[in-house]
């Protein structure tokens, strides 16, 4: 058996094993963690075509999912137009601000662009807070927005049972992953990752850096405006402060630093490694202790960047490298 | 129009104060080119501190000037002689370590979320013997909280200026500033300037969290109200310049007073931060910062 065949096979194990999870597990409450764990390994394996090949640290995310959500719900409330389109309509909105947003940015250096993208988020943050509707389009102002229980329909992207928003998560993760597996290896993605490094040599080397950073940008900033209409589907319900804030932006990052930035299966990695443990210390430490789930967070964000400042996915793809040689080395002696 | 001056003397006086949050910040970025995400729990920490300290034994609240910045001066050291130093060393490479963000603001997570088990989440208030007390020019209300809090700062200000200026630890933090290798050739030992600047800027923070509480609430997170207004001012003024965090802080200060006397807070807010990306796009480097920085 050689290495790329034990690949495949583990792949595709993984493929099956994470697709017929459903018919498994029967608590609403596990799906829901489940979902929310793909929710947050697609927003930053999104944030990562900037964030991880570009090489800045973009911590501003969050505003890119809210106008996902803002988008594709005002289309839905007040004109009646399937999420479905909205998403589209809130991607390509996304894309452009993002793209208004990096021709400036993407000539600073890494403290002062990450201070200027949380500045901008926190920004249209507060201004969403404040408007109670843009022209037309109605926001509600800090109340958030609600969206009508319609009953299973596949066109208004709502459903009673949790399986179908698995479904499409995985889906959306999968096609994501896939993304970034076939930019990384294009040419594009030797050009970001040589633009991150050194972006003056690749310049000389005749490099057009700050188009390529463009252009992960849109598809970033695209991609992360679908995630905010699947929330706001899932939810229901979304308010500037839970989906514009810093937390979610924070979050996005630390996924993607704890997994490894600039790697494929680092943003897996890191929300398989944080979301679970999120989620059940949240559940079962914060009645008694509040607070004391942070505090963990914090301390595993510490060690981790102290003793694995590349991420968790380095040493575990080491791991699996010696596993796999021992593997294949027996089949071979057979 | 006394409504007007009002405000700017208010402004003015909160505007310093922001000032002298900024200033420890401007100072670990100017030194070490890190933004210590950290910084606005340290304040928190300075705040609480201070706050136990006054309620348990009842001193002036200035007096609490002479224990809290040391304390906080060897907290700061320490956490970067711990946690910074590390990751530091593993990034020796890299002129900027974005690495070292995601770990202060680790700290900031595990400072907040500490106190907010060990405290509770209200908001607390600790009455002192100049609590409400004021005197007025004409028919301008002065408040004398704010008042010593703005004169503290600019003398904080003004001897960190001195201090960079005339001791041999301040140049050597100017020095590791402006070029880290050559410090480092010159026989200045890169990783104690470190410590030191961390110590210096956790102590003013400090500074700042004593003067704050005459006249503030304190509760877990209240450094992130300070902390994104000292973001903005640092870079504002420039980062790593302390004329530049002192200006910056009146300018936010004044912004925010004389424009709510107009709009409602909330709005007061977003044109901060629309004046912060306007500064940011047409002059990077702040009022008084170096090219090289961005």
């Amino acid at each position: 058996m050689s290495r790329k065949q034990l690949d495949t096979i583990l792949l595709s194990l993984a493929a099956v094993v994470s697709f017929t999870l459903p018919l498994v597990i029967e608590s609403p409450t596990y799906m829901q963690i489940l979902i929310l764990l793909f929710f947050y390994a697609y927003l930053t394996t999104a944030w990562n075509l900037v964030g991880g090949f570009a090489g800045v640290l973009p911590m501003g995310h969050s505003v890119f999912v809210g106008l996902g959500a803002y988008t594709s719900t005002i289309m839905t409330l007040q004109y009646g137009i399937s999420p479905w389109i909205g998403m589209l309509v809130g991607g390509v909105i996304a894309a452009l601000v993002g793209v208004l947003i990096g021709k400036p940015t993407f000539r600073m250096r890494g403290a002062y662009f990450a201070l200027c993208t949380i500045a901008f988020a926190e920004g249209i943050r507060v201004m969403i807070e404040n408007i109670d509707s843009l022209g037309p389009f109605k926001l509600n102002g800090p109340r958030g927005l609600l969206i009508p229980l319609k009953g299973d329909s596949f066109w208004n992207y709502q459903f009673m049972h949790k399986e179908p928003y698995y479904y499409i998560i995985l889906t959306m993760l999968v096609l994501v992953l896939a993304l970034t597996w076939f930019i990384s290896r294009s040419r594009m993605g030797y050009y970001l990752a040589a633009g991150g490094e050194e972006p003056e040599a690749a310049q000389a080397l005749g490099v057009n850096v700050a188009r390529y950073k463009l252009i992960a940008m849109a598809m970033s900033c695209f991609l992360t405006a679908l995630a905010g209409t699947f929330y706001a589907q899932l939810m229901l319900y979304f308010y500037p402060k839970g989906l514009l804030g810093l937390d979610l932006s924070f979050e996005i990052a630390f996924i993607a630093l704890i997994g490894g930035r600039g790697t494929i299966a680092g943003p897996l990695v890191g929300a398989l490694a944080l979301r679970p443990l999120n989620e059940f210390t949240r559940i079962y430490l914060s009645d008694q202790l509040p607070g004391l789930h942070l505090v963990i967070f914090g301390l595993i964000l510490i060690l981790v960047m102290l003793y694995q400042p590349k991420g968790l996915t380095a040493p575990l793809s080491r791991i699996y490298d010696r596993l796999a040689c021992r593997i294949i080395g027996k089949g071979v002696a057979k | 129009m006394t409504a007007v001056i009002q405000a700017v003397i208010n402004g003015t006086m909160m505007g310093a104060m922001y000032g002298l949050t900024a200033l420890g910040l401007t100072l670990i970025f100017g030194v070490m080119k890190v933004v210590n995400f950290a910084h606005g729990s340290l304040l928190m920490v300075g705040m609480f501190t201070a706050y136990w300290l006054i309620k348990l034994t009842g001193i002036h609240p200035y007096l609490a000037l002479l224990f809290v910045p040391p304390l906080l001066f060897f907290f700061g050291y320490s956490m970067q002689n711990l946690l910074i130093k590390p990751v530091f060393k593993a990034e020796q490479q890299v002129r900027e370590p974005l690495t070292v963000i995601i770990v202060t603001t680790g700290v900031w997570y595990v400072l907040d979320n500490l106190a907010l088990m060990l405290f509770g989440a209200e908001y607390r208030t600790v009455r002192t013997a100049i609590t409400g007390t004021s005197f007025s020019l004409g028919e301008i209300i002065v408040s004398i909280p704010k008042f010593s809090g703005f004169l503290v700062s600019l003398a904080t200000a003004a001897g960190l200026l001195l201090f960079m200026k005339k001791t041999r630890t301040g140049k050597a933090l100017q020095a590791t500033s402006l070029d880290r290798e050559a410090a480092n050739l010159m026989g200045i030992d890169q990783y104690r300037i470190y410590n030191m600047a961390f110590g210096i800027g956790t102590a003013i923070a400090g500074i700042a969290g004593c003067v704050i509480i005459p006249f503030y609430y304190v509760y877990p997170s209240v450094g992130v109200v300070f902390d994104i207004r000292a973001f903005i001012i640092v870079v504002l003024g420039g980062l790593g310049s302390i004329q530049g965090a002192m200006l910056g802080g009146v300018i936010i200060g004044l912004i925010e007073s004389v424009f709510s006397q107009f709009m409602p807070s909330t709005w007061t807010e977003a044109i901060i931060y629309a004046i912060f990306l306007v500064i940011l796009f047409v002059k990077p480097s702040g009022l008084f910062g170096h090219k090289q920085d961005w």
